[in-house]
């Protein structure tokens, strides 16, 4: 409460209103440069009044009541570029005139750029930021549950994997590479000013607020790359910061907008696995090869029926979309109102995400100086994916793997009706039917997002802003087991209730003061934020209940294991920014920009850091020697340095804590202690600094029809926050520490084409690809760090699956290198000759000892792409457009944990139809080694497998329905999606996009047990009346 | 008015600068849900709930509740890895696999340098904390001091020379060197004998689990067997009087039934000198048995429960005698299952079924205890050390103490087996008799985590014994190696990762 009173101290902002002016009109037609044409539906703007609208069917535009003064206009329409008019003046009881042409482009070179506490044209930015449009969002990943995975292959540098093809998959983001270790390495994400979050790679949509927001409502999506970019966020800037508008109203007719679609999702690829007889044989093998006892008679096999559980886990899943939204405006204020629904049925049983959106947008001219505004939205989200996902390897996988390795002789009921529970087999599994049919296993959330600005306007060259906003997250996730399946069969049922309530306030004071300066024009910003979050949370668990019909709803009737548990944790932020932009003659540009921040979240003797950049940028093609060429229609050339942060650190960590510790003493009683926590104290704990440069060209072409955009960077990140091992001596086991640094390089391109323009016919193409090359060059007193056993680790030998080592890239995959198998009569290398059996993998002995041990583990390879982009081409042909959007990725490798259990030929549980090819003494010319119950189940590099792929990603015919066929339209679009239809790689696994692990950048690109993916086709339609 | 604006931008500065110094108290961290040392250790409670914090580690999975217990079974030629378990291939403890990297051989050095961490803590604070009742203090001081004894006597036997830590500024060192195995055997001796002097005879069923005098002289006789054995100090003498004060108590004594010293009915039963209770309440305070007494083919262990993994040696099985009650009741043949879809099933192999929990393992955590030193171990070590001394007489008589309880079956019963040692015409010299009080303890104290520690302890007085135990008892099948050649690892590693991070650490030989 203290905070929260000291925040609203801070947010008191002196307000003065001003009263109203003489008022004078603005109006004209925008037409194509090209062929005179009117333009409709053009955004119209008067800057510096704020106030803007749409062309009509004439190309017309009024602003009925503007006061009075000079103003610049702006007109802009998408396939066009944006003009300024400069010199508007409005006369009071006049009305000016201001008739735009626009020039036809295929990259809008002057669109407005949000750069973070401001925007700026194109023209005019110095650092380096991508653009990704609300449209592009909606054409090329329709209907996406988390925003982050809309920007897969739309922006060169932004290296999007989503998790798997779970329903409200969440998906990992890297801004230009892997920046920290084992610190988040997410951008932030900032919603309509507020920095609102740091983006998680989890699935959970609890973790993930990126879930929660519409893809409908947003206006455009702005990237911010470099340091002289994303510098203003100082602390948090060091992973790129990802920029998101919302749409707002516009001054003219109300308009309603509607839009609907509806999908079907089939799974994109199927895996044969072993019929019952093949199974048995292949147990009765692998029991054989290691000298044990056959476990299943001839006539069993013979007898043997075969259930197809993975095939009786899918289905065709539909999904649907809906829509509505209302927006106008008038002299004074504009407001939008919409509303969503999305629901997406998994293609596997009981699996399900859905939302639910309301959003508010209010801006209001109280006088010509003041203005005030909201953004306002609440979303709920229901997730439920029932243990098809998120599992281990082995008996503990769900989903689809878990049905890959059930038994296929046991039909999923008994002749009762009842579940089958389990299959005893060399290992024990659980009847991935059964449980996915009855677990419950939600996620249910609320999310408030909303804040509240006023500006005030004390002369035209400078004006205050103020900013409230918070963030409110309440969770509630209730699981429960019935007694009919085994996870709550001896328990009689089991049943646990995870609440939460999580909130950020935050208040944002800027002010902004431009005048000319010598030559140029100066612009400088000034401000500071206080930003404050606090998070609770508490579960509550049972088991034994009387009947399974309560579920989770009386967990006091449990009877016996009931327990429970509480958290709480708070942090603050302070900043103080500055920046500063010197435009001398319009062709050179220079800014400066620098934050101080102190979070709570650091040592006592490192609470504060301090984060500059400089930035430059030479506009060329305004060079008087350049007015004679018709090459270069635009060029600049840019150049950056400067200095961000990581803090994504959780509170209390750099103190001395204290925790309970349970203990029986006394018979069958339970006692508790106090003990120091296994993390030593570090006072000076302090935030990840990124050093980065940056150089860059953008350049038009070709009257602009072909743009070009070429970014290369180096990047240090120092003082990395990583969790460092103490000698267990010590009596705590880790500490957490600033050492180690983490370099990136990379180059980034993007093209822009219209290569074809004739008549009702255009052709747009976009190509953007990236590379980015990692390494490791300190870890402080250690050459390498295993990480540990990530979720599948316990079923590894050594559960060591990839290694952080000095002059390797993050994402190294450390095990054992397979040089094929065994044959009669090669020379064993090693020292025992059971080691060398026909038919079994042949090891590399790297230490050359004679013997396999953990010392021969290498390095397999690297889960980071060497390079990866996006491909789109847009055709319009009269009424019709077709948007072909194409994403890949090369280079990288991905760990296949599933082969551990399902292609290794031992026989423990039921295998890929590809251990047919087992080898045998007959058959020898195959890599899938021969069946063998006791073979070790290490990394083999056999799992290592090329995960490059070029998915054809959505595929997008769209017709534009002439209004007259539905009354009272202004427009109206009916269009056709395919999503995924067509993937091109040589990964064996169900899609070698995946990332069973998260977002821990150590574990990046590994397919244990991950939901498949499906190919989708969606129908949908959208009117505006 | 330029001059006008050009003042007022300094204003948003102003406020800045004024606002954040007034807001700056806010990155000071206070939390909520957990104190911090700052404030601890200060009142008498402070040091119960911190004493009590120093006896967890033994009952973590560091130590007693997994791989303590676990490593030295696998490794022991008492048991065998279960074929069925699906890590048979990549657990080391079965196939002497280890290396300086494994948490099998690794883990036991945390939960032991926890456990003196915890000591430390205690014994540097307790004494400036005011007690109303001073025989408290000096009873907390005195578990404290046995406790840390008792981890430097575990290190000793795992390790040979540790870090010999005995304050809190101390453990600050992060560059610690080994101290000779001798200094530790030392210290390790002082604290058992100090704390021997303040600890309580007995405690109330309410403190079950807390160190007695006797838990402290076992302690010292189990160190001094061990030394005496295995470094050949010829401290016999030692070893024998230590036992002899626990027999001499009169506080403990043998049951009749053997099974009932481990039945959860029968806590703190007359035979239990120290035990690591299992509160059967909840998870994080019982024993993780299920890994030891629940077959696979019963279909428990699912849903993150846990099945056999360690079953009985061939060898081991068939050794006892014929008719002796502990194997009938140490192991069962088959059983039901809950899972109506499996029934009832007879087992392809036999599974310890010693420990028996109300809950019969299932349902929730287990409530058997776990003994970490017993009377029945208190007479087999007097017997030994007699034996050593030469008093072959006296040592048959202490071993047949143990025989007759056998007989005795469930308490009434007057069985023939197994038979007093002697009167079937076995040998009385010294090594016969040391052959027959070893595989004594292997039957009576089976898979009470003693065998391993006797194997390499044999090997001290009779070299060679061990990797010929091994190998004639539990031989591995190809591709693992013999035993034979892999002597090194009666020793086990210092951690690897240990000696990343403390350059001042040598390596046991052969690793």
């Amino acid at each position: 409460m203290k905070r929260l009173g000291v925040l609203l101290l801070c947010a008191l902002l002196l307000v003065r209103v001003v009263s109203a002016q003489n008022m004078g009109s603005i109006a004209g037609t925008v037409t194509s440069q090209e062929s005179g044409a009117p333009l409709s539906g053009a955004n119209v703007t008067v800057l510096g009044a704020g106030v803007s609208t749409l062309t009509g069917a004439d190309g017309r535009y009024r602003f009925a009541a503007v006061p009075v003064g000079p103003y610049r206009v702006r007109a802009r329409l998408i396939g066009y570029g944006s003009v300024v008019d400069s010199g508007v003046v409005a006369t009071a009881g006049e009305t000016a005139t201001a008739n735009i042409q626009l020039h036809q482009q295929a990259v809008q070179l002057d669109e407005v750029v949000a750069i973070g506490y401001g925007t700026v044209q194109k023209r005019d930015l110095t650092g380096a930021v991508a653009s990704v449009s609300g449209e592009d969002v909606l054409l090329k990943a329709a209907p996406t549950s988390a925003v982050s995975n809309a920007l897969q292959g739309k922006a060169a540098g932004i290296d999007v994997l989503t998790n798997s093809g779970v329903p409200g998959a969440g998906a990992s983001v890297r801004v230009r590479g892997t920046a920290s270790i084992s610190a988040n390495a997410e951008p932030i994400y900032v919603v309509d000013g507020i920095p609102a979050m740091q983006g998680t790679g989890s699935d959970d949509p609890t973790f993930n607020p990126l879930t929660q927001i519409n893809p409908e409502d947003i206006e455009s999506i702005h990237i911010l790359k470099d340091a002289a970019a994303t510098a203003v966020y100082g602390s948090r800037g060091a992973n790129g910061v990802i920029l998101i508008t919302t749409k707002r109203g516009q001054r003219g007719e109300d308009r309603l907008t509607f839009q609907s679609s509806y999908g079907v999702q089939e799974i994109s690829k199927r895996i044969p696995v072993l019929t019952a007889p093949q199974y048995m044989t292949l147990a009765n093998e692998a029991y054989a090869n290691a000298g044990r006892t056959p476990r299943y008679t001839a006539a069993q096999i013979a007898s043997a029926q075969t259930y197809n559980y993975p095939e009786l886990l899918l289905r065709t899943g539909p999904q649907q979309s809906h829509a509505l939204s209302l927006s106008g405006g008038d002299a004074r204020t504009r407001y939008l109102l919409s509303g969503n629904y999305l629901n997406q049925q998994g293609i596997i049983l009981n699996s399900a995400f859905q939302r639910y959106g309301l959003r508010f947008n209010l801006d209001r001219e109280v006088s010509r100086r003041f203005r005030t505004g909201t953004s306002l939205s609440v979303a709920r989200v229901e997730q439920d994916v029932d243990w098809t996902d998120n599992g281990g390897i082995g008996a503990g996988a769900r989903g689809i793997l878990a049905a890959m390795n059930f038994d296929p002789s046991l039909p999923p009921k008994n002749s009762n009706g009842e579940w089958n529970m389990r299959a005893i087999m060399g290992e024990q599994l659980e009847n991935p039917l059964a449980n996915i049919a009855s677990v419950v296993d939600h996620r249910n959330e609320w999310r408030l997002v909303g804040n509240i600005f006023a500006e005030f306007t004390v002369s035209d060259a400078f004006r205050l802003k103020s900013t409230f906003g918070s963030n409110t997250h309440f969770w509630r996730n209730p699981f429960f087991a019935p007694r009919t399946i085994a996870a709550g069969a001896s328990l009689n049922g089991s049943a646990t209730m995870g609440t939460g309530y999580e909130r950020e306030f935050i208040n944002e004071n800027t002010a902004t003061y431009r005048r000319p300066l010598g030559p140029g024009t100066v612009d400088l910003l000034g401000g500071f934020s206080v930003q404050t979050g606090s998070s609770e949370s508490s579960s509550s668990h049972a088991q034994c209940f009387p009947v399974d019909a309560t579920e989770w709803n009386n967990l006091g009737s449990g009877a016996c294991q009931q327990q429970v548990g509480s958290d709480y944790n708070d942090r603050a932020l302070l900043s103080v920014l500055g920046r500063a932009n010197y435009n001398l003659r319009d062709r050179y540009l220079f800014t400066v920009i620098a934050r101080r921040d102190g979070s709570s979240v650091f040592g006592a003797n490192n609470k504060w850091a301090f984060f500059p950049s400089a930035s430059f940028a030479w506009r060329v093609s305004d060079e008087p020697f350049m007015q004679n060429q018709s090459l270069f229609s635009d060029l600049k050339l840019r150049l950056s340095y400067g200095t961000t942060g990581n803090q994504a650190v959780i509170p209390y960590q750099s103190l001395l804590r204290l925790g309970a510790t349970f203990v029986d003493i006394g018979q069958t009683q339970e006692l508790v202690g106090e003990v120091p926590s296994s993390a030593a104290p570090n006072p000076n704990l302090k935030w990840e600094t990124k050093r980065e440069f940056n150089a860059g060209i953008d350049a038009g072409l070709f009257n602009n029809r072909l743009t070009l955009n070429l970014d290369a960077y180096a990047s240090v990140t120092k003082d990395l926050l990583l969790v460092v091992n103490l000698p267990r001596t010590s009596g705590y086991s880790t500490q957490f520490q600033n050492v180690g640094s983490v370099r990136n390089r990379g180059v980034e391109l993007s093209i822009g084409a219209l290569a074809v323009q004739h008549g009702p016919f255009t052709w747009r193409s976009t190509l953007n690809v990236a590379g980015n090359r990692n390494v490791v060059l300190d870890l402080g007193n250690v050459r390498s760090i295993l990480p540990g056993p990530s979720r599948y680790g316990w079923f590894i030998d050594g559960y060591d699956s990839f290694i952080v080592q000095v002059g390797q890239p993050l994402g190294s995959i450390f095990g054992y290198k397979v040089n094929g198998l065994w044959q009669a009569g090669d020379r064993c290398y090693l020292k025992n000759t059971a080691d060398c059996t026909p038919g079994e993998y042949k090891i590399a002995d790297i230490n050359g000892d004679g013997v396999i041990t953990p010392a021969d583990r290498t390095i397999l390879g690297n889960t980071q792409p060497d390079f990866y982009g996006g491909l789109s081409n847009n055709l319009a042909i009269g009424r019709f457009t077709l948007d072909v959007f194409c994403h890949f990725t090369v280079g990288n490798k991905v760990v296949n944990a599933n082969n551990v259990f399902s292609e290794l030929a031992t026989g423990f549980m039921n295998e890929r139809a590809e251990v047919l090819d087992r080898w045998t003494p007959q058959h020898t010319n195959t890599m899938i080694p021969r069946a063998n119950n006791a073979r070790p189940r290490r990394l083999y590099s056999t799992f290592v497998e090329d995960g490059s792929f070029f998915r054809l990603q959505t595929i997008t015919l769209g017709y534009q329905v002439p209004p007259a066929f539905i009354p009272g339209a202004h427009a109206a679009r009916l269009y056709v999606t395919g999503q995924n239809l067509l993937v091109l790689t040589g990964y064996s696994g169900f899609d070698p996009e995946v990332n069973s692990i998260g977002g821990d950048s150590r574990y990046r690109g590994v397919d244990a047990g991950a939901y498949p993916r499906s190919r989708v086709v969606n129908f949908g339609l959208s009117v505006m009346f | 008015m330029r001059t006008t604006t050009g003042r007022l931008w300094i204003a948003p500065l102003t406020v800045a600068l004024l606002g954040i110094a007034g807001c700056s108290d806010m990155l000071t961290e206070t939390p909520r849900s957990f104190p911090t040392t700052d404030n601890f250790y200060k009142t008498p409670a402070d040091i119960r709930s911190a004493t009590l914090a120093a006896y967890q580690p033994l009952n973590s999975g560091d130590l007693y509740n997994w791989w303590l217990w676990l490593t030295t079974d696998l490794a022991s030629d008492q048991v065998r890895m279960n074929p069925d378990e699906p890590n048979y291939g990549t657990y080391h403890p079965e196939f002497l696999l280890w290396d300086a990297t494994t948490s099998s051989v690794t883990s036991e050095w945390n939960g032991l340098y926890n456990t003196i961490f915890r000591a430390n803590l205690v014994l540097d604070h307790a004494p400036d904390v005011q007690f109303p009742d001073p025989a408290e203090q000096r009873s907390l001081i005195a578990q404290a001091k046995f406790l840390r004894g008792y981890a430097y006597v575990l290190l000793s036997k795992l390790y040979d020379d540790v870090p010999l830590l005995l304050s809190v500024a101390d453990h600050a060192n992060l560059h610690v060197p080994r101290t000779p195995v001798a200094q530790v055997d030392a210290q390790a001796i002082k604290d058992l004998t100090e704390a021997e002097v303040d600890l309580p005879a007995t405690w109330p069923a309410s403190d079950l689990g807390r160190a007695s005098k006797g838990a402290a002289e076992m302690a010292l006789a189990d160190l001094y067997l061990w030394r005496s054995s295995f470094r050949k100090t010829g401290e016999w003498q030692l070893a024998a009087d230590w036992a002899k004060k626990v027999i001499d108590a009169g506080t403990y004594g043998l049951n009749d039934d053997y099974l009932s010293t481990f039945l959860p009915a029968r806590h703190g039963n007359k035979e239990m000198i120290f035990v690591l209770p299992s509160s059967g309440i909840n998870g994080r305070t019982s024993m993780n048995l299920g890994c030891l007494i629940l077959p696979r083919v019963l279909g428990f262990g699912t849903g993150g429960g846990c099945e056999v993994i360690g079953q009985p040696t061939q060898w081991h099985y068939g050794s006892y005698l014929a008719g002796d009650y502990r194997k009938e009741v140490t192991y069962r043949t088959s059983g039901c299952s809950t899972d109506r879809n499996v029934g009832c099933v007879t087992f392809p192999w036999p599974n310890v079924y010693k420990y028996r929990p109300t809950n019969g393992g299932i349902g929730g955590p287990p409530d058997t205890d776990f003994p970490v030193y017993r009377y029945a171990e208190a007479l087999l070590m007097y017997a030994e050390a007699q034996n050593e001394l030469g008093n072959a007489a006296v040592a048959v008589q202490y071993l047949n103490m143990i025989r007759a309880r056998a007989r005795k079956g469930t308490g009434a019963e007057a069985r023939t087996e197994p038979h007093d040692y002697g009167t079937a015409g076995e040998p009385m010299d010294l090594v016969s008799l040391r052959a027959a009080i070893y595989q004594e303890r292997d039957w009576e104290l089976a898979h009470e985590a003693k065998r391993w520690f006797d194997l390499v302890r044999r090997n001290g007085l009779e070299p060679g014994s061990w990797a010929a135990t091994m190998d004639q008892n539990d031989p591995k099948p190809a591709p693992w190696p013999k035993a034979a050649g892999l002597e090194y690892k009666m020793r086990w590693p210092v951690p690897l990762s240990e000696m990343n991070v403390n350059p001042a650490l040598t390596q046991n030989a052969g690793y």
